[in-house]
């Protein structure tokens, strides 16, 4: 027995160590990886940011705003904070953490639509939070929501516990064997493709009356004090209704109800405007999406060039 | 409480320290303790089921020794009956009580006379078909006279609870298990650490092979009138891997967790993906379960004697029921009746016991004939399990339908996922054949490598399960 509890200690202590430092590497070189999307989180703690504008929102951010078009070729800098799958609450979270660490921006564009609104109770592709885990100011927003356990957040490294795509590229990061590239610029990620997603015609056939959204008052709420926020820190804050294919807008009976309470949130500062895309010429262009609410790349560039001509002509840029 | 789980990371080094240093000086003592533990670890799932146990327990060490005690043949036989129809009783009512309930509905329904019909909203305790299993065995073996009706109630209960195959089997026999319980426990060095091995074995085929699988199988299932062929038939296979995986990984750690307080168990999986026909199939996958099928129903039943129509029935008889004890549906009875008309032609050819021994470890690369039987019976396995796995027979006859239909010929993406969890199926294939004469792949390294090496693979295959570990955690075979 006594030789059983001596080498059962000698592995656990040897194994633990192990463990301890491989995690520890790997975790530190994934906060200097651009795999995944960690080139943005790695800018965002990385404090060193000074964009003029920042841009939030779901992927309808991340997809469809360009920060060059935005930025004028380079004359301003701009930086994207879209989260794909996220909605208002987790997308002002990723805002305020970067808020914290970086420069003030003088204009906040926000890419709303019909679900921005809506609750989601679980966590989207969470991989890409696994080196910041330890940051509080992460963690207590990430604990309001399903996706990590007790032990993710407590044991040592334990988060990465079957993430074998996160470890490897980490792992081969580390040992100079690969470096990752974004596949994404300032946090823009278009979608570079002519063709339309069938995910539309299976919602036709299923839901052909249409469905009204339901609101989050909660999330309707925290829209109201980050707007109030934004003002009180003296920066504009553009909140854009993104375009949806035209075929689509009988399928979402409250969207004009929806819009409008953008319109009434907007309305309450001088510092704050709401740009109305939903019905756009854009919409009715099939051609320019690959699915219902998410413009492609070429789509992506008109919508782009369109609030730059917008932010120009409220003559927010450039004075 | 789950083995892949933390709350038994903390529970079995405790049990295991109290055990061995605290209640070691009695024997009673240490079964009371083994029993206190098991009522924890199933409890922690629903506490209220322990009645259950209690009751099945009490009632059969009460009934066996009934049996024992009385020498008139017409009193033993009555002894036995009590206790089978209560605890097959119990097994109806909370197992198939809706199941019938809603087959009797349809066959009415069929003939044109609508029924309304209650189900109950009966939760399926955890694990009753595998202990009252074990329990049913001991009155059985006591009424033949296999065994002698045990007074020591300690005993008795520790037999019908210990915890490592409480829900998941092997489902012992008293003739194995129960001695073991009556007489000093010896801590033995090489038995401990070889039975962490086997758990650690055990841990790779759940969480690396089953659980990666169990993801993709869900995905594949759960839209399989849309999916291609190619994507069914990898459905179909990596079902077959997750369900070895689960249920045989879970099985290794019940062995090597019970090594770990001096009990040997038996066997309950031998390779079964080498197999070169059904029966030599049905010798190797779930072992304790074919085996009392054999013990207490074929063999009863005149087994592969008497006329060639009753060989046939008692053949139809076992696979049937077998697929009837996996659970309430037909799906399950299909896939038994499948397994009976594979098995049909080696018995009625006589073939059905060709494959006896175990594939030689001397041979690395099978010869031409096993290189063709051993794929063959994996495919018909595979063909079987669609009825296993899908959630309706009409589900299972689509899914089969769309794998031989061309319109469903088409690409599909290869993806992270399904690319890394084939090539850790072939991997663990290879090792596994490999190790194919061994109890379980890591029995006996020591042996034949120095302590480092030993070491090295041992933190491999931990950095192996950690990193590519699934996310899935239940076991599949806690449902029945």
């Amino acid at each position: 027995m006594k030789k059983f509890i001596i080498n059962i200690s000698l592995f656990a202590v040897l194994s633990g160590s192990l463990y301890l430092t491989i995690f520890w590497k790997i975790e530190k070189t994934l906060q200097h990886s651009d795999y995944l999307d960690y080139s943005e989180w790695n800018d965002i703690y990385s404090g060193k940011q000074a964009n003029e504008i920042v841009i939030i929102g779901s992927s309808r951010a991340r997809k469809m705003v360009d920060p060059i078009i935005i930025s004028q070729n380079d004359s301003i800098s701009v930086y994207n904070l879209g989260m794909e799958g996220y909605k208002i609450p987790f997308q002002i979270t990723k805002y305020q953490i970067y808020r914290k660490r970086n420069k003030k921006p003088k204009i906040c564009i926000q890419i709303v639509d019909h679900f921005s609104l809506t609750y989601r109770p679980d966590l989207y592709d969470i991989e890409q939070f696994l080196p910041y885990l330890n940051d509080p100011d992460l963690t207590i927003q990430l604990k309001k929501y399903e996706g990590f356990t007790w032990a993710d957040y407590n044991l040592p490294y334990f988060r990465y516990f079957g993430k074998s795509n996160v470890i490897l590229a980490g792992f081969l990061e580390l040992i100079k064997l690969k470096r990752f590239e974004s596949t994404g610029f300032k946090g823009y990620y278009p979608k570079n493709t002519a063709i339309w997603e069938p995910a539309f015609d299976r919602l036709k056939t299923e839901n052909p009356k249409g469905e009204t959204i339901k609101l989050n008052q909660e999330v309707v709420h925290l829209m109201e004090k980050f707007t109030d926020k934004l003002a009180d820190d003296s920066i504009k804050h553009i909140i854009i209704y993104a375009p949806e294919y035209s075929e689509f807008h009988q399928y979402i009976k409250n969207r004009d109800s929806i819009s409008n309470i953008y319109k009434a949130i907007a309305s309450k500062h001088n510092s704050t405007y709401f740009i109305d895309f939903k019905d756009s010429t854009i919409c009715h262009n099939k051609s320019l999406f690959y699915n219902p609410t998410h413009l492609n790349k070429n789509g992506a560039e008109i919508f782009s060039a369109s609030i730059n001509k917008y932010l120009k002509s409220l003559k927010l840029l450039y004075d | 409480m789950l083995f892949n789980s933390l709350d038994f990371v903390i529970f079995l080094p405790l049990v295991f320290i109290l055990y061995w240093f605290v209640f070691n000086r009695s024997l009673t003592n240490q079964n009371i303790l083994l029993i206190t533990a098991s009522y924890v670890f199933y409890g922690w799932w629903d506490y209220r089921f322990l009645s259950l146990i209690i009751f099945s327990s009490a009632l059969d060490f009460i009934l066996a020794n009934k049996i024992s005690s009385t020498s008139i043949q017409k009193n033993k036989k009555a002894f036995l009956y009590i206790s089978l129809s209560i605890n097959l009783g119990l097994l109806m009512v909370f197992k198939y009580f809706n199941f019938f309930i809603d087959s009797f509905a349809n066959a009415f329904s069929f003939f044109g006379i609508p029924i309304q019909t209650t189900s109950l909203e009966i939760i399926l305790p955890v694990g009753i078909s595998f202990y009252t299993f074990q329990t049913l065995s001991y009155t059985i073996d006591v009424y033949r006279g296999n065994l002698k009706a045990t007074k020591n109630i300690t005993s008795f209960f520790a037999f019908v609870s210990f915890f490592p195959q409480l829900v998941a089997g092997p489902i012992e026999r008293a003739t194995n298990l129960l001695p073991q319980f009556q007489k000093a426990r010896e801590f033995k060095y090489s038995n401990a650490v070889n039975g962490l091995r086997q758990v650690l074995w055990g841990l790779i085929k759940k969480v690396v092979i089953a659980d990666n699988c169990a993801s993709i199988v869900n995905e594949i299932f759960d839209n399989y009138a849309t999916e291609p062929s190619g994507m069914l038939i990898i459905g179909a296979i990596f079902f077959a891997f997750q369900i070895y995986g689960d249920f045989s990984g879970y099985s290794d750690m019940a062995i090597g967790f019970a090594r770990l307080f001096g009990f040997q168990l038996m066997r309950n999986f031998a390779f079964p993906y080498f197999s070169r026909d059904i029966g030599e199939f049905w010798r190797r996958w779930h072992i304790s379960l074919s085996t009392w099928f054999r013990d207490y129903l074929y063999i009863p039943l005149g087994g592969s004697k008497g006329t060639i129509w009753k060989k046939i029935r008692n053949v139809f008889i076992i696979f049937i029921v077998s697929g009837f004890w996996h659970g309430a549906n037909w799906t399950f009875i299909i896939w038994g009746a499948l397994n009976a008309i594979y098995f049909l032609p080696l018995l009625l050819l006589n073939k059905n016991r060709k494959n006896l021994d175990n594939i030689k470890s001397t041979y690395y690369f099978p010869p031409v004939r096993d290189f063709f039987t051993i794929p063959l019976t994996f495919m018909l396995t595979c063909l079987a399990w669609i009825f296993f796995r899908a959630d309706s027979v009409q589900t299972a006859f689509t899914y089969i339908g769309h794998i031989f239909n061309y319109q469903y010929y088409t690409t599909f993406n290869f993806s992270y996922e399904l690319k890394m969890t084939s090539v850790l199926i072939i991997v663990f294939i290879l090792i596994e054949w490999l190790n194919k004469h061994k109890e379980h792949v890591l029995e006996n390294i020591d042996k034949k490598m120095p302590r480092w090496i030993n070491w090295s693979i041992y933190l491999l295959i931990s950095f192996i399960i950690f990193i590519f570990g699934g996310n899935q955690q239940d076991f599949i075979y806690f449902q029945f």
